[in-house]
């Protein structure tokens, strides 16, 4: 792999003149098998290429990109590449590509997942579906295989390479009437991957649903799955970088070193946390390191790119995996804790409202149910919420045990009290 | 310019008035995501989602009221999903997908008609790169503009209480295509027929079947205006298409609308 990335690295570097450049060579062997309904539906394999080159005279910056090694083609995409360049206005946000950095060593890449071929994928739908006619019920997803190599080279002397595996799974399973719940997961090595473990979370939350009982919108306790987590905790994320803030746009504003979160929320990335992995730099050449984003509520730092970095004069970061601390709660002591409330399997489409406020909406998905007592009482359906991120997190009461949801991503189960549901679903 | 705006209070029923912009984001989702044959066939039931729009509601199910007419037309001059050929190789057309308010036909491809009747694809099938599945995708998909003269202007005076909407803002719908939230990007409060200030934050929630039916005024085509969709998410793993939509503003009465809570 990589002689065939420095061959065609070296070819950049001899054929581009302009006074900067970086470029990453990037390669996946992927396979992709689609079914729905019991049946495999669509099926794709392949290796596809993609070289991105940005070159600056000066301050004037061009970009080019291509999905090919031939040298012919590599010179179209530095000559495209250096012409956008000559006749574009100067760039107020460049900076100098990046230098030589220490690059934290990464263990990506498994073996055996590069191995899997498409008897594994198969394996794994004919487990589910076998599964799903035995339940009288239909089954859609996707199995996935994904082996990516990422090379990055800057005329400044940064060099980095990256190779990363992913095997995953993501299935719904519906009777076609009211009962409809997915569970999903990716892992670094397909060997992590247990079927029957998926199998049996899935049955668990299919057995539980009920023909639904009508539940209006208000506000409630709400035992929130790792999958519904993961999800609605993602939307923080998008508009959580510094220069956002910074400009006012985003409720992070002016808050650094507040206790802006609940004291129960740290979200982190750490690079040698056990079972999980971390891009080990950046597409714009920043080294990874162990970051603190939010510490028992306190917001530590946001993610800064290396412009807008030298702009603050701060050193730049990112996001190289996300963790979400949990703790030791049970979902059976989440249901004693409280009188009653709603556990909901996942959230769906979620919407930003207010950028300023930190309000996204969205609904839930997959799998809602009621409990009273300490246990599960039955189904209800859907609601749309309309929640305040960071006010969320300072009503969580108990946190369960992180649960690797992909390879460099895990969270707990959360519970929520008073979480707003502003709507109500009429199906 | 700081514009100085209000809240728009407690979610209650009034009269919604959307501009063209604003449509095509509302057809999109609660129009041409139903009416894609591959969802109601179940094959995107794990991401992108079903339809409540099945084929037993075909040629009967009251989708809007009676001037509702939208058409998939891949044949529209400059539409971003026009094309002389899909990617199964079938010719793009124009065909009623809701004719006088009730559901008409789907979108389909050649590999989802067959399990519906033994009609003809749609011409719907579309890729985003050469390393991706072809999929079944919304066409061009536009509101026919009413058939009586009738202007924004004449629509605001008709109006007592109201909230007109322009632009495209916040945007949520199930994943069988039933119920939604809104936003926009420019409100106005309408009362006695006319904008009497400008609001901020505004929602509002309806659903299928209730938002179409509640259409009872199309202004005529002089004021019709396509915009486009460049980002339309749908497949595993994700892809992105491209396609118009079009109309003329529209009025729905007794919608619910207001702020967040």
């Amino acid at each position: 792999m990589m002689k065939e990335f420095q061959k065609a690295a070296k070819f950049i570097e001899k054929n581009c003149t302009a006074d900067d450049y970086s470029f990453f060579i990037y390669r996946s062997d992927e396979q992709q098998t689609r079914y729905a309904q019991n049946m495999i539906t669509q099926n794709m394999s392949g290796v596809k290429y993609a070289v991105r080159l940005s070159v600056a005279y000066g301050n004037k910056t061009g970009m080019a990109r291509i999905n090919s090694l031939k040298e012919e083609d590599l010179l179209n995409m530095i000559e495209t590449a250096q012409n956008i360049a000559k006749l574009n206005k100067p760039d107020p946000e460049y900076v100098p590509s990046a230098k030589k950095t220490k690059i934290p060593k990464a263990d990506n890449v498994s073996e055996n997942t590069a191995k899997a071929g498409m008897k594994d994928m198969v394996a794994v739908i004919k487990a589910v579906v076998d599964n799903a006619e035995k339940k009288k019920a239909f089954i859609s997803g996707l199995v996935t295989k994904k082996i990516t190599d990422f090379y990055m080279k800057t005329k400044n002397g940064f060099e980095g390479f990256d190779s990363s595996s992913d095997f995953g799974n993501s299935m719904t399973m519906a009777d076609n009437k009211t009962k409809e719940t997915k569970v999903s997961r990716s892992v670094k090595d397909i060997k992590d991957y247990k079927v029957k473990d998926e199998i049996k979370l899935i049955n668990s939350q299919f057995d539980a649903l009920t023909k639904p009982k009508k539940i209006e919108a208000g506000q409630y306790n709400v035992i929130l799955r790792p999958q519904a987590v993961l999800n609605f905790f993602s939307f923080l994320l998008y508009f959580f970088d510094r220069k956002t803030a910074d400009y006012g746009i985003s409720a992070m504003a002016g808050q650094i070193g507040k206790n802006m979160f609940g004291k129960k929320f740290s979200l982190l990335s750490k690079l040698d946390e056990a079972g999980l992995t971390a891009g080990p730099f950046s597409g714009d050449g920043v080294a990874a390191k162990n970051i603190d984003w939010i510490k028992d509520g306190v917001l530590k730092e946001l993610v800064t790119d290396r412009s807008y970095a030298a702009k603050i004069k701060a050193d730049p970061n990112f996001i190289s995996n996300v963790i979400i601390r949990g703790g030791k709660a049970t979902e059976e002591e989440m249901m004693k804790k409280v009188k009653n409330g709603l556990i909901i399997n996942n959230f769906w489409y979620i919407r930003n409202v207010s950028t300023r406020k930190n309000e996204i909406t969205g609904l839930t998905r997959d799998g809602i149910y009621y409990f009273e007592n300490g246990e599960i009482k039955h189904s209800v359906n859907n609601l749309r919420f309309n929640q305040v991120i960071h006010e969320a997190t300072k009503n969580i009461l108990l946190l369960g045990v992180e649960e690797n949801m992909s390879p460099n991503v895990k969270v707990p189960t959360m519970l929520i009290k008073d979480f707003n549901f502003a709507d109500t679903t009429t199906f | 310019m700081k514009l100085e705006a209000d809240e728009p209070g407690e979610i209650r029923r009034r009269d919604l008035i959307l501009n063209p912009n604003h449509l095509g984001l509302t057809m999109h989702e609660s129009v041409g995501h139903p009416t894609e044959l591959d969802r109601v066939l179940g094959w995107e039931a794990d991401m992108a989602g079903v339809s409540f729009a099945t084929p037993e509601k075909l040629k009967n199910y009251r989708y809007g009221s009676e001037i509702v007419n939208f058409i998939g037309d891949n044949t529209l001059s400059f539409g971003l999903a026009t094309a002389g050929y899909d990617d199964d190789g079938v010719p793009g057309q124009k065909w009623y997908i809701i004719k006088d308010g009730i559901l008409n036909e789907y979108g389909s491809t050649r590999d989802s008609r067959p399990f519906l009747d033994d009609g003809m694809s749609r011409g719907c099938c579309r890729a985003t790169n050469y390393f991706d599945f072809p999929i079944n995708r919304i066409p061009n998909l536009y509101l026919e503009p009413g058939k009586k003269k009738l202007s924004p202007q004449e629509l605001i005076s008709d109006t007592e209480d109201g909230i007109y909407i322009e632009g495209r803002g916040s945007f949520s719908i199930d994943q069988h295509r039933v119920n939604f939230q809104f936003g926009g990007d420019m409100f106005w409060e309408i009362k006695n027929g006319k904008k009497v200030r400008p609001l901020k934050d505004v929602l509002y929630k309806s659903n299928n079947p209730e938002f179409w039916n509640s259409c009872d005024a199309i202004c005529d085509e002089r004021y019709w205006q396509d915009f486009g969709v460049t980002n339309c998410g749908k497949g595993q793993p994700m892809q992105t298409a491209r396609m118009t939509h079009g109309a003329s503003t529209a009025r729905f009465k007794n919608i619910r609308v207001g702020g967040s809570k």
